[in-house]
């Protein structure tokens, strides 16, 4: 196993990470007026984390779906807008499928910054181009062009059906992808027509696929996700193991996406039973 | 998620209810909401009781705590627990932080986001200290806050970013998150903040004790002075994204100071690590010496980590070493020229005489304002917060400039004509160039 991302989707751009070696020549250094007061720093610098919303927008999620969507994502945004603190500067991109597949924003945006765009639902599901659309910017010299260090980015797919288009060529792309291999992937399956297993493809372990039946279901799994997902590899954690052992690359493989579906489930299985109309029924 | 609701009441565990008002954060473990209880308003910690190991344990460890008290009033210390859910949840109260203190996060984003009440628009607002005088005692502080600890037996465990409140106007400090904090060689399960863990928690072959407390604590005044990560240069960006390999490596298992002065393959990046650039080459070198054996020696050999008493000596002499000169330039000794005894500021040409004082090896630099601490006239003191001596004007004759006793002993003087004279509390005498103070035990000359 490769320690680094080092496929084609990333470029190592050589001149860019040239360390800025200084020598201390004091004379200039005490000389240099305009940039030496203690007290006027930029912000520390920080690693960059891109959290990536995949949203199904075809026909079938209008109404009651696309409302607890939209009006969930707006409270979502400005509760998690401070979850990088002080290490993470985190982004947002969101990708809407149909009939075609769109992003919300040309570029990622940072959280803070991110306003909510409401989305409406019309056409079929063409997931599958969604995935390769993904695929096709999720490069440096896509939206992970941060010129600091990245976290991998979380990827987020929301979707009520099924595919309309041949999603495995798309997940095939996706695939070849690093940043997908190390991002962490969740789903969100909404209604009965969606399929936990297709979903589990996606995220490579059923352990993060989640599924929502009513709207109040709906919100809170929208929340559970978001929020574990952005905050692991932030926040403090506990010891992984009692054994005081030293870990090795084998132990920490893929350790975030094991982590977040241990989280995603203990959250699942202790969330409240939420008393709403089915999405299936009343219509 | 078992959020409490806004509204609920919790109850106490020696009676009592607790309203809850809302939220005001949350955090690995748990989430923090405003509530009134007995009439006063206070933070509940509410866990999140899947991510506690052992329940039980962490419960009692509290407990212990409040029985035993903060260790100074530098900590924002539970004060008491509720009753426990019947799924084992519960939480405690601690002191609200006084709207004058920001989170060190604020301080190190330089802004802070403020929402208002009314329209819900957020608004950012700069964040950053009002004078190098507060900055350096906020490091003071933060220091002598983890010695308390310390000398009390107990450890910090989760030393991180998110653990303070700053004023940024007097560099007063308050610990908080101290639910964790155990006495040491006791564990309840936590590890650590990305970042913030000793290297050896990291590989997993130590728990949080006193020992890598003490490596948290200079990775937090790392970032607290030269505004980055101690870890991160040129070798961990080239990675270009942390997955979880690269962090036991770079956090772990080959952690590179980025100013090793034997390792230069971790060099701070220019257009990244600007901050670190800059800062580090206006301290003096006392300063960057301890950051070097703190993140050179001390990662292999915790042993060989600064001690809290050590950082708060340095700092100290940092904040002596203040200068504000009248151009409006305002920068540490390392940043003048040092001509014999006295410094000259670089833009201007002022020049600067120095007082030495008998117990140190290096002069402390005269101006309008500068000041001396109890700590640094008596041996036996702890106190860098009460001000012994100040250099001021003299309010009947202009232009005379002179110290002023403002400690509560008498202090003996030699004046122009030779002789010692007794100084009391308040009043003072002028600066010359035979100038010698006697404080007791510690002596001082120009």
């Amino acid at each position: 196993m490769s320690n680094t991302i080092n496929n084609d989707n990333i470029e190592k751009e050589e001149n860019s990470t040239a360390a800025a070696v200084e020598d201390a020549d004091l004379d200039s250094d005490l000389l240099d007026f305009d940039d030496d007061d203690p007290l006027s720093a930029t912000s520390v610098s920080k690693k960059s984390l891109v959290i990536f919303f995949l949203i199904d927008t075809s026909g079938s999620m209008r109404g009651t779906k696309m409302g607890e969507l939209n009006t969930v994502m707006e409270e979502l945004i400005p509760e998690i807008r401070r979850v990088g603190e002080a290490d993470t500067e985190v982004k947002l991109a969101v990708l809407t499928f149909s009939t075609n597949v769109s992003w919300m924003y040309s570029t990622p945006v940072n959280i803070e910054e991110f306003e909510w765009t409401r989305l409406r639902a019309d056409g079929v599901t063409s997931m599958g181009a969604a995935f390769k659309e993904l695929a096709l910017r999720m490069s440096r010299n896509g939206f992970l062009n941060s010129p600091s260090l990245s976290f991998a980015p979380v990827i987020f797919l929301m979707t009520d059906g099924y595919p309309s288009d041949d999603y495995k060529e798309g997940l095939k792309a996706l695939e070849a992808n690093s940043w997908y291999k190390f991002g962490l992937k969740a789903a969100l399956g909404i209604g009965n027509e969606a399929n936990d297993d297709m979903l589990a493809e996606f995220t490579g372990t059923k352990d993060t696929v989640v599924h929502a039946y009513s709207g109040g279901q709906l919100a809170q799994m929208i929340k559970i996700v978001a929020v574990t997902a952005s905050q692991i590899g932030s926040k403090s954690m506990t010891l992984s193991d009692e054994s005081n052992k030293e870990i090795d690359d084998e132990d920490v493989y893929a350790a975030k996406q094991k982590l977040l579906g241990q989280q995603i489930q203990e959250y699942v299985n202790n969330s409240d039973e939420v008393e709403t109309v089915s999405f299936d029924t009343g219509w | 998620m078992v959020e409490l609701k806004i509204g609920q009441e919790v109850e106490m565990e020696y009676g009592g209810k607790a309203k809850v008002l809302k939220v005001i954060g949350s955090g690995g473990q748990g989430t923090v909401y405003l509530v009134e209880f007995n009439g006063m308003k206070w933070a509940l910690k509410w866990y999140d009781i899947n991510k506690i190991k052992k329940p039980k344990d962490f419960r009692n460890n509290i407990q212990n705590n409040i029985n035993d008290g903060a260790p100074s009033n530098k900590f924002l210390w539970p004060r008491y627990l509720t009753k426990e859910n019947a799924d084992g949840t519960f939480g405690y109260l601690m002191e609200l932080k006084p709207a004058s203190f920001d989170s060190f996060v604020d301080i190190l984003n330089t802004y802070k986001i403020v929402v208002d009440p009314v329209t819900g628009r957020a608004t950012k607002q700069t964040v950053r200290f009002t004078s190098l005088y507060a900055m350096v005692t906020a490091v003071i502080n933060i220091v002598n806050a983890f010695r308390q600890l310390h000398r009390a037996g107990k450890s910090y465990q989760d030393l991180n970013d998110g653990g303070f409140f700053i004023n940024v106007d007097t560099g007063a400090v308050l610990v908080c998150d101290c639910d964790n904090i155990a006495p040491d060689g006791s564990n309840f399960g936590i590890g650590g903040k990305p970042g913030y863990m000793a290297p050896e928690i990291v590989r997993g072959v130590a728990k949080p004790n006193v020992q890598t407390d003490k490596y948290s604590l200079a990775v937090v005044l790392f970032k607290f002075l030269f505004r980055g990560d101690p870890m991160e240069g040129e070798k961990v960006v080239k990675d270009i994204c942390l997955t979880e390999s690269s962090e036991l490596r770079h956090y772990g298992q080959n952690a590179v100071f980025v100013y090793d002065p034997n390792n230069a393959s971790n060099r701070p990046v220019r257009g990244i690590h600007d901050n670190v650039i800059k800062f580090w080459r206006l301290y003096p070198d006392y300063i960057k010496e301890a950051f070097i054996n703190s993140f050179t020696t001390g990662i292999m050999d915790p042993s060989k980590r600064i001690i809290e008493n050590e950082w708060q000596k340095l700092f100290i002499r940092l904040r002596s070493e203040i200068i504000q000169c009248g151009c409006g330039r305002t920068n540490f000794t390392s940043m003048f020229i040092k001509e014999n005894d006295k410094y000259r500021c670089p833009k201007c040409g002022m020049e600067f005489s120095t007082l030495g004082f008998s117990n140190r090896d290096y002069r402390m630099p005269l101006y309008i304002g500068c000041k001396f601490y109890q700590c640094e006239i008596d041996p036996d003191s702890d106190d860098f917060i009460s001000v012994a001596g100040e250099l001021v004007e003299n309010k009947l004759k202009a232009n005379v400039i002179g110290i002023k006793d403002c400690s509560e002993k008498t202090w003996k003087v030699k004046m122009p004509d030779g002789a010692f004279y007794d100084i009391g509390p308040g009043k003072g005498f002028p600066i010359w160039n035979g100038l010698e103070i006697d404080f007791g035990e510690i002596k001082a000359q120009i």
